[in-house]
């Protein structure tokens, strides 16, 4: 199979973070000390240790975390070498405060919360270069120092709980291990909610009043690529609020064409009753029987009396309340104000934004320490995972008969939600968000060829190693275009979404190639000094880099990040003659990754035969499957190494029998206790 | 209005009353809502005249020490009922208007009023209704956008508001097709228009209960759902949930019922006025705070005392305990006009009178502003930009060093709390950069002569230093 996609590498537009302050102008000076802060807040990272498992808000203490806590002291330290030259040393800058108690760019109300926003976004100049991980990984050390040292309020002590529940309330001091589900309480994704409210009314994905209501939705974390992690998920009343402005710009969509009872009747597919509307019946057959099958779609589950029972106080409310604008009772306005709310209230309900899944000890699979999904259950992990979406007709119509435990049905309806459009999208989002694309102001043109690269693979069931050595065509530095077998690490749009400034695009290239293709923890030691500050190129890093203390760490990663040298911010395009780090690297041992590489294709050539990677590959969408990270010590890992040898002993190593086999396997249908 | 609802009021009387300075918690930054954009907006206010040139320094601010921060002592006279929004404050000076896009006869009223807000020329020998430009106004475009974006069921993209109308006039604003918007004269003609029947306040309060009776249900459903679900993971997760839900609900019940409120019998309102400034303009601004309290409009624009230049006379200004000099209470018997063209000290000292009277009308509606809950959950003030602009720089009706005062909420991008020094930029650049604060995607604004042609070096871009982020 071949792929043909331009690449070429859009323009370095990372500016130094305050270069447009008037009054905090950067020196040179400056940009090299940050280049060496940075790389030492990479280094701290470093000591995160895997990150197998989320930070939990623990309940506020009262009492101040003693200044001399090991946590805070990290933390400090990270804090004043790489975030107090723009925020201030006690966040008090006045271009750039940290207003901790009235955090409004990132949600400061908890250290998970703050910490995923720094392991993503910060600092500006070096984004993901201070990661996640344990306790004492950098963003959550600095993020726990902010919280408390610069909060008026109760400060909070980072505690590290693989299990983590929702964050945004505290944690509970102990639970029954009966109760201890593994699988927690996550809600929908942003993309997943939109997706699920066009799929419930059967709206176009170019619906105007829904596109606008987008931008009413509060941004998530994403946990090593994926928003559907629900150890970061929060609720807050903007999210609700969000939520509620989305419900209602969806209700109005739905009801824009309606002007009449028979334009309403055909919106409820039921015109003939409508017509037939009988007032003394509160409900009427018609809005019962479209009541009854939203509720179904929605909630993924039958309708029953209780949900009957709270449409009808929807009706009596809104009775009492179209007195205040005289609209008549049974007319059209009437009943547009009442489908509205039905809708409005249905999308904002718990049952339609949250993941519930209670199993059932009645199942074939269930045992002592797990039950088995019910069939709606099974339902909707399926749609959302192959989705991102609610359960379409034949899939709820399956779970009414029963058939999701049949692992021949699921993988039939597997095949053909995979060859849906919003199947694709599904992928190409989910893999791109992974691939760290960054999506808000890349040109056009670069994101379409990696969406066309990805959505390629994935429908033409490409193999594995196609993502790292599929050709694609590149713009030389010439001006020509070549074809390279250099797959996704190619395209313009990959290389561009990880080229930094100041840092050297080596260090967070290799970083992200071990830590997000290989699933590799960074290295725990920490430096004992870093280099002078200075005016130093990207190649004196590098050679710096090599020697004490900074080998250490930078061992592991900077060679991965300099097989991408040609592809150098300055040279901004592929350039094969441009090689100022020296001839070939040698990649530290990272599973079964060993090699010496002289640039990208021989990087590819290596993550292509790599299990590591592919393994790696196989995580992510277990993760996604889950919602939740992987309990290495656990059943997952059990579980993770089932899927990996059954994906392997399919002969098919494309995404689609990757995806395949998750789904067959026991764990996409068990819930474990 | 039943108990909870008037503990609540009067809660919300009691703070505002309390609150010396309402922007307090901004701690000088400006920043984005969490996530989700806040439902921004716009409010202009122009006067005809920018400040003397002799008394400036001291009334406005020092425009000779480049940027600084803002402290109560470094603002003027003129500034320093403002005082308590300091934090918020963005003083620019250094801007001149340029030639090219001004019309080369003396009548500077006209040509002036389209630039500051269109920041092009309109084309020449017309007037009027039949006046043009080749784009909208800022304040239009900001209305039209932030509508789009964030205003679903906003009654009006933008309002323009005046003392007195003046249909032959060249004006500021004007529509996406570059005609003149008339403005609505008056604060009886803006009421009835808008507040008259009580019909929109009506329809947002219908909507708002209904949303209420929606979240109450959730919140039922919530808690049933936490009694079938007893693992502490769901029970945490719920609690969230409905404490969230909870908060949402108080925050629309607090907007619907303490803010949005009918004006009561308007025709008592006055109308279309040349004649005292303070008689008018407290029903005036009462109507700019229900059009934001009701979640109206997304842009609101008033020209003080006319669509072009200020005619209004303020003889209950003077104080003769305050004020020996006769000659200010003479001069403030004249309208404004009048006072524009003469050049001496007490004439200065009128205008500094006058410009404070507006400035208290201002702070004492940001501080209504500053209690009112806006949808998102902050105060309608944290998602405002107040641009208090001229339309000529100075009383002699020059075009150099224009008096600008913009005053920025929270949430949007603008970098509140200093004295920013603009020599160089161009008012298209700071046309630009309110746009961009307002979170407009445009990179540039107006910058049209005449004929229409695009002049090229009006527009560097937005002054970036006063953007956050």
């Amino acid at each position: 199979m071949a792929y043909t996609y331009r690449s070429s590498i859009v323009e370095n537009t990372d500016t130094e973070p305050c270069s447009d302050l008037k009054h905090a102008e950067i020196t040179m000076i400056k940009l090299i000390c940050r280049t060496t802060t940075i790389a030492i807040a990479l280094l701290l990272a470093a000591c995160g240790g895997s990150g197998g498992g989320g930070i939990s808000e623990p309940a506020p203490t009262g009492d101040t975390i003693p200044s001399t806590s090991p946590s805070l002291v990290a933390g400090r330290s990270n804090f004043e070498s790489s975030c107090a030259e723009c925020h201030g040393s006690s966040g008090d800058n006045i271009f750039r405060p940290i207003d901790k108690d009235n955090c409004l760019v990132a949600d400061c109300s908890n250290i998970d919360a703050l910490a995923a926003y720094i392991d993503e976004f910060m600092p500006v100049a070096s984004p993901q270069s201070c990661r996640l991980g344990g306790t004492d990984s950098c963003a959550v050390t600095t993020a726990a120092y902010i919280i408390n040292d610069f909060s008026t309020e109760a400060p909070v002590q980072p505690t590290e709980s693989p299990e983590a529940p929702d964050p945004t309330t505290p944690a509970p001091t102990s639970a029954p291990a009966d109760e201890n589900v593994q699988t927690p309480l996550a809600r929908l994704s942003n993309d997943e909610f939109v997706n699920s409210v066009r799929t419930l009314l059967s709206l176009p994905s170019d619906s105007a009043q829904i596109n606008a209501a987008k931008t009413s939705l509060v941004s998530e974390s994403l946990v090593k690529g994926l928003p559907n992690d629900s150890a970061t998920q929060t609720l807050s009343h903007q999210s609700i609020a969000g939520y509620s402005t989305m419900a209602l710009a969806a209700g109005a969509d739905f009801l824009k064409d309606v002007t009449s009872r028979d334009e309403l009747g055909l919106a409820l597919e039921c015109s003939t009753l409508i017509e037939n509307y009988n007032p003394t019946n509160q409900l009427g057959a018609c809005t019962a029987a479209f009541t009854s099958n939203l509720i179904t779609k929605a909630y993924r589950r039958p309708s029953n009396d209780d949900d009957v029972a709270n449409i009808a106080e929807i009706l009596n409310a809104l009775d009492a309340n179209i007195q205040q604008v005289g609209i008549e009772k049974f007319s059209i306005e009437y009943f547009k104000e009442y489908v509205q709310s039905i809708l409005h209230f249905v999308i904002l309900s718990p049952e339609f934004l949250l993941v519930i899944e209670n199993g059932s000890a009645n199942t074939a699979n269930s045992s002592g320490d797990s039950k088995g999904l019910t069939d709606h259950e099974i339902a909707t992990r399926m749609a959302l995972f192959l989705a991102g979406s609610l359960p379409d007709d034949a899939l709820l119509d399956a779970a009414a008969a029963g058939l999701l435990g049949d692992t021949a049905v699921r993988l039939q309806h597997a095949d053909r939600l995979m060859q849906s459009d919003i199947g694709i999208a599904q992928f190409t989002s989910l893999t791109s968000n992974w691939l760290g694309i960054v999506t808000t102001d890349g040109n056009a043109e670069a994101l379409n060829a990696v969406n066309s690269f990805l959505s390629n693979w994935f429908v033409n069931e490409g193999n594995f190693s196609d993502l790292y050595q599929a050709p694609v065509t590149v713009e030389h530095l010439s001006g020509i275009e070549t074809t390279e077998p250099l797959g996704v690490l190619g395209l313009q749009a990959f290389v561009a979404s990880h080229t930094s400034f100041p840092t050297p695009s080596f260090i967070t290239r290799g970083a992200f190639v071990v830590e997000r293709l290989l699933c590799e923890a960074l290295p725990e030691d920490l430096p004992d000094g870093a280099l002078d500050a200075g005016e130093l190129t990207p190649l004196e890093v590098f050679e710096g880099h090599a020697q004490q203390p900074c080998a250490t760490c930078h061992r592991v990663f900077d060679n991965y990040g300099a097989a991408f040298q040609r592809f150098d911010a300055e040279t901004s395009l592929y350039n094969p003659g441009f090689q100022d780090f020296g001839g070939s690297f040698d990649l530290f041992d990272i599973g079964d990754v060993n090699a010496s590489v002289t640039g990208v294709a021989d990087l590819g050539s290596s993550l292509a035969s790599s299990e590591k990677a592919s393994s790696c590959m196989t995580e992510l969408w277990f993760r996604h499957s889950m919602r939740r990270s992987i309990d290495q010590q656990g059943k997952d890992a059990h579980e993770l190494n089932i899927i990996k040898e059954n994906w392997a002993g399919s002969g098919d190593t494309s995404m689609k029998a990757l995806l395949r086999t998750i789904v067959a396997s026991d764990s996409f249908i068990t819930l474990y206790l | 209005m039943n108990t909870k609802l008037r503990q609540r009021r009067q809660f919300i009387k009691l703070a505002s009353g309390l609150m010396v300075t309402p922007f307090a918690s901004l701690a000088g930054g400006a920043a984005f809502a969490q996530g989700g954009k806040p439902p921004l907006r716009m409010l202009t206010i122009i006067d005809s005249y920018g400040l003397p040139v002799a008394t400036r320094n001291d009334t406005w601010v020092n425009t000779a020490n480049g940027d600084y921060r803002l402290t109560v002592e470094n603002l003027g006279s003129i500034l320093s009922p403002l005082q308590a929004y300091k934090d918020n404050m963005l003083v620019v000076s250094g801007i001149d208007m340029d030639s090219l896009t001004l019309t080369s006869d003396t009548r500077q009223h006209d040509h002036m009023t389209t630039h500051t807000l269109c920041g092009s020329r309109r084309n020449v020998g017309t007037s009027g209704s039949t006046a043009k430009i080749n784009h909208a106004s800022l304040d239009v475009r900001v209305g039209q956008y932030l509508n789009n974006e964030y205003g679903l069921g906003r009654a009006f993209p933008h309002l323009f508001f005046t003392d007195y109308s003046e249909p032959a006039k060249t004006t500021f604003c004007y529509d996406e097709l570059g005609n003149q918007i008339r403005s609505i004269p008056g604060a009886r003609s803006q009421a009835s228009r808008i507040f008259a029947d009580d019909t929109s306040i009506a329809d947002l309060q219908f909507q708002n209960s209904t949303k209420q009776d929606v979240f109450s249900l959730v919140q039922k459903q919530v808690q049933e759902l936490r009694g079938q679900l007893s693992n502490a993971n769901a029970t945490t997760i719920l609690d969230a949930y409905h404490s969230s839900v909870d908060d949402l609900a108080t925050q629309i019940q607090l907007s619907t019922n303490n803010v949005c409120e009918a004006l009561g019998d308007v025709s008592t309102f006055p109308g279309s006025i040349k004649g005292e400034f303070t008689n008018n303009s407290p029903f005036i601004f009462r109507n700019i705070q229900q059009a934001f309290a009701c979640d109206l409009t997304s842009s609101l624009t008033y020209a003080i005392g006319g669509e072009t230049i200020n005619q209004l006379s303020h003889e209950d200004l003077y104080s003769a305990a305050e004020h020996s000099d006769t000659e200010v209470r003479d001069l403030l018997r004249r309208n404004m006009h009048a006072i524009s063209h003469i050049v001496n000290d007490a004439a200065n000292k009128s205008h500094e009178i006058i410009r404070i009277s507006q400035a208290e009308h201002i702070a004492n509606l940001l501080d209504n502003m500053s209690v009112m809950i806006d949808t998102d959950g902050n105060t309608v003030l944290d998602n405002t930009v107040i641009f208090w602009t001229s339309a000529m720089a100075n009383n002699t009706h020059q075009k150099n060093n224009y008096p600008y005062l913009l005053i920025a909420g929270k949430n949007t991008k603008l970098n509140g709390g200093f004295h920013y020094d603009c020599s160089g930029s161009t008012n298209n650049d700071l046309l630009t950069t309110i746009a961009q604060g307002l979170s407009l995607p445009d990179e540039s604004f107006g910058g049209h002569n005449k004929e229409g042609v695009y002049l090229s070096n009006l527009n560097n871009g937005p002054i970036s230093r006063m953007l956050a982020g």
